[in-house]
Formats: C-alpha cells, structure tokens, sequence
C-alpha cells in the first residue's frame, strides 16, 4: 500500500503544475458522492522546497520559485544602489542582478567553503535576480503538514519552519522578499 | 531581453585600482590634465569619480575628463568636468546590456546606463547625466 501510494505521489509531481501543492486522496480510484468530495480524506499534501545553507543555517524556496543553480561568480559592483546589492553577473547571455541575502536576513557573513558557493536564480517575473548561497542541498518533498507557522501573507519574508535532521529549515517566501528588496531602494538616490 | 547592442561602441574604459568603469567614447568633449596645468576652462567644481563610484582607487596620474550637460534654467550647455585617476583605454564593446529591472527598481541611479560586456561586465556611466544630477 505504502509504496502503491509513492508511485501515485510521484506521479501526480510530475503532472502538477509548478504553483500547485500534490495532494493525494486514499484508494482511488475512488467514486466519490457529493458531499463526500467536499471533504477528501488528505493521506498527504505535499510541497516541493528547494533546500540552502546560508551563514551556518538551513533555508528553502518554493522549488518552482528557483530558476536555475549556477557555479557562483564574483559580482561587479553597482553604484548608487542599496547596500543588500553585491552587484551584476553575466550569465547565459543576460545581466543579473546579485543581492546578498545574508545582509537581507540580518544573517552574520558567510564563511563556508568558497568551492561549495552557488549562485541561485530567483524567477521573480520582470524582475529576475540571483543570490549566493552557501551550499545547497537540493529539492525535498517536504509533507505540508510538518511546516510550522500560519501562512499569513503579512509580508514576512520567512514564512514557515520545517524541522529536518540537520536541523530547522526556514521557508522563506519569494514574493515578500522581492517586495522587501525593492521597497528597501525605494529612499535611494 | 536587456541586450541593446551587438556591433562595435566605441567606448572608454577607466580602470581604477580597484575596479573599471566605461563610459561611451562619443558622450566625452574632451579629455584634459588636471591641477595647474589644465588648459580648458570649465564650469563649477571638478568633480572626483573616486567619491562616486566603489572600488574607484587610484592607478595612475588624474585627468579631467570633460563633458557637456544642460545647464539650469536657461536652455543653454555646461563644460563639466570630473577627476579620474585611472588608467584609459578605448576599445570596441560588442555587447551593451541595459541595467536589470531589478537595479532599476532598486533606486539605481539614471546616470548608471547599463553594463557592457568587455573581459568581465562592466558598468556603464553616463557622465551627462551624473553632471546634470550632480
């Protein structure tokens, strides 16, 4: 049974659409009347995160916030831009913008191993930009259910903690950390 | 796309100690010595570079590099000028890219017109419109 609902689980991953949460409903295929499909019996919600270390600690985006993983470079710097910005890269034939995170989470200055540094690309509509992170630890289909916090959008850039066996991993929420990274320039000259 | 150019653009590099900077060859009117043996006048302050752009240390002996910005009110033009103690060098840049949203969205300056792709990315200034905010 366990494993026949894996399958069904990593089946449904690869159709869902990238926005969309996997659910999955117990022995199907299943008739369900009116009522009864009102209220499914939830055998597991899950949620692809994207897992990094940053300043000694754990941390994850959507997967489907993150663009791409590339091998870190150093930023050229920018004038006149707010301090969070370490500058611009070029990668695949764009510009890139490259934010220090770290500064932006209040976080002490990383000190890992340059040789694990990565440069992960947030997919933020018009408005794509790259941090560098630590190391990262892949993708984890973590079960909705073990995520601590209320989901409220009131604008907090972390929005759920997820206890994991390195430790507590922080979800952090894309969109209110771009909201915060533009509004911070917004007193710039 | 950001990329606005792919032919040759003429352009000066000034490289810092501690950073280059480019800026299009056709916006300077003149390049000049600095200090006491400066021939052409100009108005107001000169202006040193290294007070507005990171990592602007100095490499070489500074030159005033010269240009000519909207004056205020009266429709006319201003010689301006700005110090810079950096080693220059013209070159061809193949690739200019416009500044990402992103900065733009940030509070970056205008002055900052984008970047060009030479060995490494390089900032693009606009010393017209630095001298017209400044």
């Amino acid at each position: 049974m366990a494993s026949r609902l894996g399958h069904e689980l990593a089946r449904r991953l690869k159709k869902a659409r990238p926005e969309e949460t996997v659910s999955l409903v117990a022995d199907e295929p299943v008739t369900l009347d009116p009522d009864l499909a009102r209220t499914p019996t939830l055998v597991a919600a899950l949620t692809d995160l994207f897992v990094f270390r940053l300043a000694g600690r754990s941390y994850a985006l959507p997967a489907t916030s993150v663009e791409l993983v590339a091998t870190a470079q150093a930023a050229t710097p920018v004038p006149t831009v707010p301090s969070h910005v370490r500058g611009v890269v070029h990668l695949r034939g764009r510009i890139l913008t490259v934010i220090d995170l770290a500064a932006v989470l209040e976080l002490d200055a990383s000190a890992g191993d340059e040789r694990e540094r990565r440069l992960v690309v947030i997919a933020s509509g018009e408005h794509p930009y790259g941090f560098l992170a630590d190391s990262t630890d892949g993708i984890r289909c973590i079960d909705v259910a073990t995520i601590a916090g209320d989901g409220a959008d009131d604008g907090a850039i972390v929005r759920g903690l997820v206890e994991e066996e390195r430790g507590v991993v922080s979800i952090l929420d894309p969109v209110a950390l771009t909201r915060r990274l533009l509004s911070a320039g917004e007193g710039a000259p | 796309m950001t990329q606005v150019q792919r032919d040759g653009h003429r352009m000066l590099v000034l490289r810092f100690g501690g950073a280059s900077y480019a800026l299009s060859a056709g916006d300077l009117a003149a390049i000049d010595q600095d200090g006491a043996s400066a021939r052409i006048a100009v108005d107001g302050p000169v202006q040193d570079l290294a007070d507005m752009l990171p990592h602007a240390t100095p490499a070489a002996e500074p030159v005033r590099l010269i240009v000519s910005a909207p004056g205020t009110g009266d429709g006319g033009t201003r010689r301006r000028a700005f110090r810079a103690a950096a080693s220059l060098e013209l070159v061809d840049a193949s690739t200019l890219y416009r500044l990402p949203r992103f900065l733009r969205g940030a509070g970056c300056a205008p002055w900052i017109r984008g970047v060009a792709l030479l060995e490494q990315p390089t900032v693009w200034i606009d010393l017209a419109r630095l001298a017209a905010a400044s």
